[in-house]
């Protein structure tokens, strides 16, 4: 099984979108497949019409087991299920601060979801938090969509340095450009200046007007538009990180 | 994770698919998704090697599953053209390749049911349009007069309350079946008169000690010459090495059994019958040695280093094209009238019920089983003693064919018996004949290489690279068998152990 995070220090950088059609895509073809919203705003849950359990809270999320098991929900798609955020995911860091082994405390819950799903993708919420932390153990796959500007070369390199002052493996991080508007010639330069780098991948996703109707369809954009750009861009993306899934 | 709930009913002749769908109308939000149209047919070996691993295998709209069926647990589904390859490895490289190998090994994927489906898929949601249960609608054609509906809910992960109220509301329109794929499997196959395991290449004969000993003997002929018969097909259409295995087995175990028990059976029928499986052995003999060096082929190929791979390759070229030719010549003479008429003429002298009843036959069965083991262990074990590390190799052979004579025996007779302890001694035999097959295969490897050396022309760089191979390989299968051999002493002992004798004395004194 394979875990991956879909992370930004930044917010609105198409991280939810991003979840959402790779699990899609992943579920499409054949693969038991996972998403956990972590993100308290519950965008994923609510594309996929998921009301998270009256009773569902972030201790339960940390206490893992039946508490999860429970709470997953079937989404309208074969092999893709989701756990719903809940609003109380906000306090997600002050709970793990208090629990021991904070830091791989997210790798110990997941663990037991290797036998059920082939792969699990997290929508996390954005911040270098303890959260982060976590996520950055239990990943094997760190997606991070970046709109390429000036701010997220930045941002970038502060990930990075994280990542080394952590002895944290860089070889698990992957950028993904994301939002990319063509006509911006910021945006094309920090493509060109990224090019061909390590860690950079060669998909990108546009800015697209069918990647902001998935909140009037609620559903991910293959399937109510499967020939549109966006899905293209989305699958080929797929196709890609699936080469880097050991 | 609990698996999902699943119902099943196959409805009642009274009721139309669109009377349920009305009454759930009058309930639920359904959404009506458009029918669908499926062929499927279900894949697994000749003798369910899938089957017996708890595998279903099926193609579906060109789409191939592998399900385990004792936890739902699937392999990754593969997108085919068409039907999918006879043999795992001429799948693409994949997760079911992989599995597929470790399943099926030399057997081929053999389309075992055909079927067209017809689906109508509603999905019942809730004021978000979340689906929160399925019901299909099946309408399943195994042929123009055999179909059924069915009606099967599926629960959706979270949503168990709206199952156990669909179930309820179903209750009412037909029978509960169980909706798993292998009753969808059992229900395909029982169309064309058939049943999943319905062959197998291991022996089970139910013999009953009151029985006399010619009713026995009949018993474990008429159960061998079916296997016999259920191969001969696949042996002429060339589908897979096993058929002709299995063949060859079958008759190995008659002439055995007309060995040891000749005077069960009238002795002119014995001997009749034994000079004609003899000569049904002989001519299946050429096909299956050929099988067994072609399929050693990988292993040949691991004992060389790469530069003198490619000699080997030229020479199962030529092994292959020997095959080919002497696979006709099986074929043809299968189908010649003297194999149908020996076969049949076993099969008419085994139903005959007013034959004359020689006195050995008349005897009751244990004592025969008694005499023929005790005398196959006694005369193992006499020749084994003497076997010491400067025997020749012909005293382990001449052991090899002992041993496989008292593993008959066993078999034959093993459902006379406590099944552990007769478990036991099989397996306890199975070490010594290990130890003494492995050394024989190597053996007749070695005269086969040396052969195929002394026969080779010589002048071009092919039969040069050729012959170096052998000679390579000659090299590395001596010093595998003087390895072997040196473990005959060990492994004798073991057989030859006081508690393991004390077991055979209990039973067959």
């Amino acid at each position: 099984m394979a875990i991956i995070a879909v992370y930004n220090i930044k917010g609105g950088v198409g991280k939810t979108a991003t979840s959402v059609n790779l699990s899609y895509l992943s579920a499409h073809t054949g693969h038991q497949t996972l998403l956990c919203d972590l993100d308290p705003q519950g965008s994923a849950s609510y594309y996929f019409r998921v009301k998270p359990a009256k009773k569902f809270s972030a201790s339960k999320f940390l206490k893992g087991g039946k508490h999860i098991d429970k709470n997953i929900r079937g989404t309208n798609y074969d092999n893709l299920d989701i756990l719903p955020a809940d609003f109380t995911y906000r306090n997600l860091d002050l709970a793990l601060d208090e629990m021991k082994k904070s830091r791989s405390r997210l790798k110990r819950i997941l663990k037991p979801l290797k036998q059920e799903y082939d792969h699990v993708f997290l929508d996390c919420p954005p911040n270098i938090t303890l959260l982060s932390e976590n996520l950055f153990y239990a990943a094997d796959i760190l997606l991070i969509p970046f709109i390429p500007t000036t701010l997220s070369l930045l941002s970038f390199s502060k990930l990075l340095d994280f990542f080394k002052k952590a002895h944290l493996d860089k070889k698990k991080l992957f950028v993904l450009f994301s939002m990319v508007e063509k006509r911006k010639r910021i945006h094309q330069e920090m493509m060109n200046h990224f090019k061909g780098r390590k860690r950079i991948l060669h998909s990108s996703i546009p800015y697209l007007a069918e990647v902001e109707k998935m909140g009037l369809h609620r559903q991910p954009v293959p399937a109510f538009s499967p020939n549109s750009v966006a899905a293209r861009a989305y699958a080929g993306l797929w196709e890609e990180i699936q080469q880097h899934i050991c | 994770m609990q698996p999902l709930a699943r119902l099943s009913r196959i409805l009642n002749d009274s009721v139309a698919v669109q009377d349920v769908i009305h009454s759930l109308e009058k309930k639920y939000t359904v959404e009506a998704l458009p029918k669908k149209h499926s062929a499927m047919s279900f894949f697994d070996t000749f003798d369910w090697r899938l089957y017996a691993k708890n595998r279903v295998c099926y193609l579906e709209n060109n789409t191939l599953h592998l399900i385990d069926f004792s936890d739902l647990q699937q392999t990754l589904p593969l997108q085919l053209k068409g039907k999918p390859p006879r043999f795992w490895q001429e799948f693409p490289e994949c997760d079911m390749k992989k599995k597929l190998a470790g399943y099926i090994d030399v057997r081929a994927l053999l389309e075992q049911s055909a079927f067209i489906k017809t689906s109508e898929r509603l999905n019942i949601v809730n004021r978000d349009k979340k689906i929160i249960a399925k019901v299909t609608f099946s309408e399943t054609t195994f042929d123009k007069d055999k179909s059924y509906t069915s009606v099967q809910l599926l629960e959706v992960r979270g949503y168990n309350k709206w199952f156990l109220k669909l179930s309820r509301d179903l209750e009412s329109f037909g029978n509960p079946q169980p909706d798993t794929i292998v009753q969808t499997l059992k229900t395909s196959l029982s169309a064309s008169g058939h049943a999943p395991l319905d062959y197998s290449s291991g022996v089970s004969f139910a013999l009953d000690p009151e029985m006399t000993s010619l009713a026995a003997a009949k018993n474990i002929y008429q159960n061998l010459l079916s296997t016999m018969l259920a191969n001969i097909p696949g042996i002429i259409d060339d589908i897979d090495s096993e058929f002709l295995h299995d063949f060859r087995v079958a008759i190995r175990r008659t002439r055995s059994g007309l060995t040891m028990m000749k005077r069960v059976l009238p002795p002119e029928i014995s001997q009749r019958f034994l000079d004609d499986f003899k000569f049904l052995g002989q001519i299946t003999g050429p096909v299956r040695d050929l099988d067994v060096y072609l399929l050693a082929e990988d292993n040949y190929r691991g004992r060389l280093p790469r530069y003198l791979q490619e000699g080997l390759h030229f020479f199962f070229e030529e092994l292959a094209g020997q095959r080919r030719r002497e696979q006709i010549k099986l074929a043809k003479t299968l189908k010649a009238p003297r194999c149908k008429s020996i076969l049949d003429e076993w099969q008419e002298y085994l139903a005959q019920s007013d034959a004359p009843v020689s006195r050995s036959g008349q005897k009751p069965v244990t004592v025969t089983a008694q005499r023929i083991i005790v005398k196959k262990l006694q005369r193992i074990l006499r020749d084994g003693t003497k076997i010491t590390p400067e025997s020749p190799d012909a005293d382990l052979h001449r052991l090899r064919i002992q041993g496989k004579k008292l593993r008959y025996a066993l078999e034959f007779f093993s459902s006379l018996y406590p099944p552990k302890e007769m478990k036991q001694l099989i397996k306890q035999l199975k070490l010594l004949q290990n130890n003494l097959g492995d050394f024989n295969d190597l053996s007749v490897q070695q005269d086969m290489l040396k052969y195929s050396l002394s026969i080779l022309k010589p002048g071009t760089v092919k039969a040069k690279k050729t012959s170096a191979s052998i000679g390579g390989l000659l090299t590395n299968l001596y010093h595998e068998a003087r390895e072997v051999r040196t473990h005959f002493e060990e492994t004798f002992t073991a057989f030859s152990a006081p508690k393991n004798q004390a077991l055979y004395r209990r039973l067959f004194r």
